[in-house]
């Protein structure tokens, strides 16, 4: 492995734990370092720090972690899949369909029942559109035309369908449904880390086993089938795993945008395209940006605490504003 | 090495290819010619199993290529499409290195004798000196040449080139059609070429078949097919055929006839 | 005697005891907290939404209804956090279960009966059960009274708005529907099925109220008693638009101070 590779992996550690660090000390309470520190080394202390650091602050960061790291490498995977730098988890219609299951789920108050119906649904939602999108793009041989094509028609359908639930709906229930459809890591309980965590590792293990066939696949079907590669059987593993990690996301905490398109971009541009890199790479680099962003969110305009889309959406226009200048 | 019994093939009920049969020997260079339309791509497409053929079989090396899994046909045939778009930076190493991939396992890296082998196809292509660059900013020469080296990486016995030379100056497409010429002479490489220039495909090909609306019109030596008579019935305009001064081979010379 | 006396009194003090009242109270509605000044236990507040009244000026914010800040509630290390069904999420309840922390949920309310009832439970789980009784008590009698002067005339039929785009107005399951019934009138739109249902002009104008009421928050404002007016210059009957937070706030004083406004504007 080359120097350059290596010295981006160092930093990118270390800038993981600046962000985890920083993160887990910021909040709407504002401790002397005396205090942060005792809190730090007490995971059980029963303590209003502890409770805030350990029980308050430390699922939140995990889960924005975990979300930053599934919608980053998911956003690789796809742009590499689709063979476009332009693609993103939500391409292919897979949060319209999460969307759908957790309008559903505020709506008719089964949100109430328990602290995983409302994931749970969302997750449901996800598979219906990625069953849908597998069925229609099946019969084409999986190829990308289609893919994109399937994604955005089911992303299209689902939209309309949350739109029309939003137009019947009291308008309380409304709120709530677009408090989460705006990226909400609020809810983070133990289980839920856990099950959304284990998906998107899972998840992301499967995917970087085939690197060398993501890269190849980059070169078109066409190419990739005379390099030995059974498209359609791996395209289908691909879309699978990596909708898995994107509905996981989304189910877990909502809808936050760019994370999946700039961050893959970004480590691109450093880290070249070989996707033996650029998933752990792009991994950490989520898992870096989320936490970050997240804790601008909440403490920017503390004690009120913004959607953390809005954060990611307003420096992500950013990034592409930059990009766009600076190139002629 | 390849040979083709009555193929014939087409794509959602239109037939392109009608009761095709011909061989190719080790070592041999074909040329494929004939106006555009009359099959040359689907003919690519049928061997490397793209496209199912309705009737007919393809033996490859002996062997019918419907028992070939995509992996083994890759590690005896390698293609080159007419164009190739490559949307991400890989360096041309990392590029041409993916010609290894037929011949690793599904989750295997490539090893130093991998790495080797590319050093290899990149020098027999003149691309070792741009090795680290992004295969994105090449010449469009150095592209061709690049894309060349990753199929010779796959250490083909048959090489499909379809238009190899598209897109290229004179300079450049000489350039490389020697390089091809001296590869098939030295590896013993069966090379069939689609070449829309018929000058190069009779300067270069050992034999040529040419083809007129999905069946084979003439198949023989560039002097039995490069005939007027023949270039008249197939491609519908009047010409000379002389002999090329240096090498002998036939030479096409339009007639102009706008008064 | 004297002893049985002070025994039995000890006794149903003890029975009456319950909880102990609580101290540091969390409020994460706006309705909460003016109820809990009705009920002189401002005192007890330690923390308040950002919307929250006047009164609460000085108490510290833990943010909206809909995102509070967890963090800021337990730095606040409440003994109880009262949310409402309506305004905030279950998500929120259930972290600060979670978390050890007892939240007291108000249910939202069908009728005046119900928000009675729902008070002096409020009332007993602050410790301010007496103050609770006696604020329902004459809450009612002044129900009461408007409901016997609105037996002299004659129903008037009412359209309530509260949302101008598109139209929102109540049905019989909001508790605001009695503001209506309670005075004398009868409301166009009892039957729907929601409780905020949403319905177009035209069905307002085919089912032409004798009185149309605006309730002026959000998009409502004097340019929809306008437009009402456009729509039918000449007609016979009123347009009012109220401009007062006693419309929309559950609790018993509220209402019956805004029953008797009503009152006065269908018996006028």
């Amino acid at each position: 492995m080359n120097n350059k590779i290596v010295i981006l992996f160092c930093a990118l550690a270390a800038l993981l734990c600046v962000s985890f660090a920083i993160s887990l000390s910021s909040g709407s309470s504002s401790m002397t370092p005396g205090r942060l520190i005792a809190a730090l080394s007490n995971p059980s202390g029963t303590g209003t720090d502890s409770v805030i650091i350990w029980r308050v602050r430390f699922p939140r960061v995990a889960l924005a972690m975990l979300t930053g790291m599934g919608l980053a490498v998911c956003g690789a995977v796809f742009q590499g899949l689709l063979r476009n730098p332009l693609a993103d988890p939500y391409t292919l219609g897979i949060s319209g369909g999460a969307a759908l299951g957790a309008a559903i789920a505020i709506v008719s108050g089964a949100n109430s029942a328990g602290a995983l119906t409302l994931p749970l649904a969302a997750f449901g939602g996800s598979i219906f559109s990625v069953a849908l999108i597998y069925f229609i793009s099946s019969r084409h041989n999986f190829s990308t035309h289609t893919l994109v094509l399937a994604g955005v028609i089911v992303g299209f359908i689902c939209s309309s369908l949350v739109l029309f639930i939003f137009a019947v709906t009291d308008a309380s229930k409304l709120q709530a449904a677009i408090v989460w459809l705006m990226g909400d890591l609020s809810t983070a309980s133990s289980r839920l880390i856990v099950t959304a965590g284990a998906a998107i590792s899972a998840g992301t293990a499967l995917l970087w086993m085939f690197r060398q066939q993501l890269n190849i696949l980059t070169l078109g079907d066409e190419k990739a089938a005379h390099l030995g590669i059974n498209t359609a059987l791996v395209k289908k593993i691909i879309f699978l795993a990596a909708s898995l990690i994107t509905g996981a996301t989304v189910s877990a905490a909502g809808v936050i945008g760019f994370v999946g398109l700039i961050l893959p971009h970004a480590v691109r541009r450093l880290a070249g395209p070989d996707h033996r890199v650029l998933i752990p790479a792009s991994a950490l680099a989520g898992a870096i940006f989320l936490p970050l962003c997240d804790t601008a969110a909440r403490t920017l305009f503390a004690p009120a605490e913004l959607p953390v889309g809005v954060i990611t959406g307003f420096i992500g226009g950013i990034f592409f504003l930059l990009l766009l200048l600076r190139k002629p | 090495m390849l040979e083709l019994i009555s193929l014939t093939c087409g794509y959602d009920g239109r037939k392109i290819l009608d009761d095709v049969s011909f061989k190719a020997g080790a070592g041999e260079m074909i040329g494929i010619i004939g106006p555009n339309g009359a099959g040359k791509t689907t003919l690519f497409r049928a061997i490397t199993k793209i496209v199912k053929p309705w009737r007919g079989t393809i033996l490859i090396d002996g062997g019918d290529s419907r028992q070939l899994s995509c992996r083994k046909l890759a590690q005896i045939c390698a293609a080159m499409q007419q164009s190739l778009e490559i949307p991400f930076p890989f360096t041309v190493e990392e590029f041409v290195l993916m010609g290894r991939f037929p011949h690793l396992g599904q989750f295997q890296n490539p090893g130093p004798a991998d790495r080797e082998i590319a050093a290899q196809a990149m020098a027999a292509t003149d691309t070792l000196h741009v090795a680290g660059r992004p295969i994105n900013e090449l010449s469009g020469g150095e592209r061709q040449r690049a894309i060349l080296a990753q199929a010779l990486c796959q250490q083909p016995k048959l090489l499909l080139l379809d238009e190899p030379t598209a897109h290229l100056d004179i300079g450049h497409q000489v350039d490389m059609l020697n390089l091809i010429k001296k590869l098939s002479r030295k590896n013993n490489l069966t090379v069939m070429a689609v070449l829309h220039d018929l000058n190069l495909a009779g300067e270069y090909c050992d034999r040529l078949i040419m083809f007129k609306d999905g069946k084979i019109h003439s198949i023989g030596t560039p002097e039995q097919v490069l005939t007027y008579q023949n270039i008249e019935e197939v491609y519908k305009t009047l010409v000379v055929v002389k002999e090329n001064p240096i090498s002998h081979k036939p030479h096409i010379f339009p007639v102009s006839n706008y008064s | 005697m004297k002893k049985i006396l002070a025994i039995l009194i000890l006794i149903s003090a003890a029975c009456n005891a319950g909880e102990p009242a609580p101290k540091r109270i969390v409020s994460l509605a706006p309705s909460i907290t003016r109820s809990i000044y009705q009920l002189e236990a401002g005192a007890s507040l330690a923390g308040v939404t950002i919307y929250c009244p006047a009164q609460a000026k000085d108490k510290e914010k833990i943010g909206t209804l809909l995102e509070p800040n967890i963090e800021k509630i337990v730095a606040l290390r409440p003994d109880l956090v009262i949310a409402t069904k309506e305004g905030n999420r279950p998500e929120t309840v259930r972290r600060l279960n979670e978390l050890g922390i007892p939240v007291y949920t108000m249910e939202s309310f069908d009728n005046f009966e119900a928000i009675c009832n729902g008070f002096i439970a409020l009332g007993k789980r602050i410790g301010r059960q007496e103050q609770a009784n006696a604020i329902v008590e004459q809450s009612r009698r002044r129900v009461e009274q408007v409901r016997k002067k609105s037996k002299a005339h004659r129903r008037s039929r009412v359209f309530w708005q509260v949302g101008a785009q598109p139209l929102f107005t109540v049905s019989h399951h909001s508790f605001v529907n009695d503001f209506i019934e309670l005075a004398g009138g009868i409301n166009i739109f009892a039957d729907l099925k929601s409780r905020y249902p949403q319905v177009s002009r035209e069905a307002v104008l085919h089912a032409d109220p004798d009185v149309i009421i605006l309730v002026a928050m959000g998009d409502v404002t004097e340019n929809e008693a306008q437009k009402w007016k456009n729509f039918k210059p000449g007609r016979t009957g009123k347009i009012v638009t109220l401009n007062n937070t006693v419309f929309t706030d559950p609790a018993p004083a509220s209402f019956a101070e805004g029953l008797e406004i009503i009152s006065r504007i269908l018996h006028e």
